[in-house]
């Protein structure tokens, strides 16, 4: 399977392209980091690819095998700011990333304990979300990333408001949680888009190599 | 699907199931902590406050005008002295007709009653038509006495009294051919009523009322009309009961004119009738305003896969729980208070449900009617954090 990005376009009104003739293209297995000055468009590509903007042109697919899929409805969030239901616990938190695979509470709960194993929460489920420490909390939001079955994996600046040490925890457990998945990871940190598969420099409305 | 293709799935539409989305709109409701507290505590007193305020003030001009028709209000009395009274029959057929709620027709005699054991006891005696049960709103027939005569002469209802003496007219009013003593019982009789007379004014009231039948004249005809139609029945009576050729004469039993209180109107007009809607409306306000400070969320339920329709229904569930939480409260508190304060409950029940229906109804409407509104895109809502 593969995410491909074709001829991406996107500018806000009244402003020059943000993004021109954009294209990308990711394999299953493969994380590519995505990084560039503030303002080059990183988060505006991610948000286009999982469907939260629309693009003002080209096309951007899911190939598995001879089948295009559309990528809205296959793409897990991991967010720049810890974005959690605030008032409820760290299993609930979970669950509802389970919920578009079209589970019922009591199986999403199931896999949402079985994914805080995975991140190195286990016995935290019961915990009230806000109780945990900002890589806890970080690492809570990928389980909730990785609980379904989506293939494609959108980050943006996953360990932004994180400690080097912590930031190092992270991405080591963000990338093993992902590692069947199509994952793109948007980050200023060169440590975060080493441990990538690949690096992509985004300026000037397109994207380019730099570690291939 | 290749074996490395996951999950993937061939629509872009929500998986989430209906069930789950209401499921998740209520535990945002239950664990909303302090916002919802603040907001269930809002919209509560809301509706609460005026349904109370509104409450105290109908009980209030209930237990007036309840008060202002036991001491005769709405009341018509006709008489007619030229034809030497009104048609007994006639009048107390009136009550039949649309308007009317009861009619009587009374005749004072100059028949004296006593006790069993003693009679030569000097009591007045007031020959009734069969609807004065009616005027004066008690059950149950035969003699009627009113309480300060029944409570001297420790009669109780079901007791027996002596009535002596037969007589065609009261020795001081004046001249009346009837022959109503030949209708009423004499010697002994039961006391069927014991109630308070005072609506039949001076004349009727200190007396013992004995049936009398509907036939020939009598010294007068009451008529209580029912709300709305007192003016109509003031203006129908003459013809209603005349005799002889001769209009009756018809008076209102108290005075009335502009200075005294009109009870429909007020209640008509009260201030706080119509609040209920402005309350559901600004309840339905304080919802947009709570979904606005929080559609960050919203943007992060899109990101975990909830299209449009299922964020809708999460967030209209939330509302609907907030919503009927608060009415049952408000129900509660201004029940409680209406009790507390002594409202009489039969009287305000209805009003005070039909604040609380019309706010919820407005409300509801709100609420959902909010669920289709645009918050801006997912993105902006999740960088508005």
């Amino acid at each position: 399977m593969r995410l491909v990005v074709e001829d991406l376009v996107f500018a806000h009104p009244g402003a020059p392209p943000l993004l021109d003739r954009l294209s990308l293209t990711a394999v299953m297995g493969e994380s590519v980091a995505i990084i560039g000055p503030s303002g080059s468009g990183k988060t505006t590509l991610l948000a286009l690819v999982g469907g939260l903007l629309r693009s003002g042109g080209g096309r951007i697919t899911l190939v598995d095998g001879e089948r295009e899929l559309p990528v809205r409805g296959n793409v897990s969030w991991v967010l720049q700011t810890v974005n959690v239901l605030s008032d409820r616990s760290v299993v609930d938190n979970i669950a509802v990333g389970a919920y578009a695979d079209g589970l019922d509470r009591e199986a999403a709960l199931e896999r949402a304990r079985a994914a805080l194993d995975a991140v190195g929460l286990a016995g935290q489920g019961h915990r009230d979300i806000r109780t945990l420490s900002g890589g806890e909390a970080q690492r809570a939001v990928i389980a909730r990333a990785t609980v379904s079955d989506r293939p494609v994996l959108l980050a943006d600046e996953p360990t932004g408001q994180l400690d080097r040490d912590t930031s190092a925890a992270v991405i080591d457990t963000l990338l093993g949680a992902a590692s069947a998945k199509i994952t793109l990871v948007v980050t200023h940190d060169p440590a975060v888009a080493a441990r990538c598969s690949r690096t992509l420099t985004l300026g000037g409305g397109t994207l380019t190599a730099v570690r291939p | 699907m290749s074996p490395d293709s996951g999950g993937a799935r061939e629509q872009s539409g929500s998986r989430w199931r209906v069930s789950v989305a209401v499921g998740e709109g209520l535990r945002n409701w239950r664990h909303g902590r302090w916002l919802t507290w603040a907001a269930t505590i809002l919209i509560t007193a809301a509706f609460a406050v005026p349904a109370i305020v509104d409450g105290v003030g109908v009980s209030r001009l209930v237990a007036a005008e309840r008060a202002w028709e036991a001491a005769g209000g709405r009341v018509l009395v006709a008489t007619n002295d030229n034809a030497g009274g009104v048609p007994r029959a006639a009048c107390e057929a009136a009550s039949r007709i649309d308007g009317i709620a009861a009619s009587a027709s009374l005749t004072r005699l100059t028949a004296r009653a006593g006790l069993v054991n003693a009679p030569d006891a000097d009591l007045p005696v007031v020959a009734a038509g069969a609807g004065v049960s009616g005027l004066l709103g008690a059950h149950g027939g035969g003699a009627i006495l009113p309480p300060d005569i029944a409570d001297t002469l420790r009669v109780t209802a079901g007791n027996a009294i002596w009535v002596s003496g037969t007589t065609t007219r009261a020795a001081d009013g004046p001249p009346i051919l009837t022959d109503a003593a030949a209708d009423i019982p004499t010697g002994r009789v039961t006391v069927g009523v014991v109630t308070d007379t005072t609506l039949l004014g001076e004349r009727y009231a200190y007396a013992l009322l004995l049936p009398a039948t509907a036939t020939g004249l009598a010294e007068a005809c009451f008529v209580r009309a029912e709300p709305g139609h007192l003016d109509a029945a003031r203006d129908a009576l003459p013809t209603l009961l005349a005799s002889g050729g001769q209009d009756a004469v018809v008076a209102d039993r108290l005075i009335s004119g502009d200075y005294v209180r009109d009870y429909a109107t007020e209640y008509r007009q009260r201030g706080l009738k119509d609040a209920p809607w402005a309350v559901g409306a600004a309840t339905a306000l304080l919802w947009l305003l709570l979904v606005w400070v929080r559609r960050s969320r919203d943007g992060l339920y899109t990101t975990l896969g909830a299209d449009g329709p299922t964020r809708a229904v999460i967030r209209t569930t939330e509302g609907l729980a907030l919503v009927g939480s608060s009415t049952l409260a408000a129900g509660t508190v201004a029940f409680g208070v209406l009790t507390i304060a002594g409202a009489d409950l039969t009287a305000v029940a209805g009003g005070t449900g039909r604040h609380l229906a019309i706010a919820t109804t407005v409300a509801i409407i709100g609420v959902v009617a909010s669920a289709g509104l645009p918050f801006g895109t997912p993105l902006a809502a999740l960088k508005d954090r």
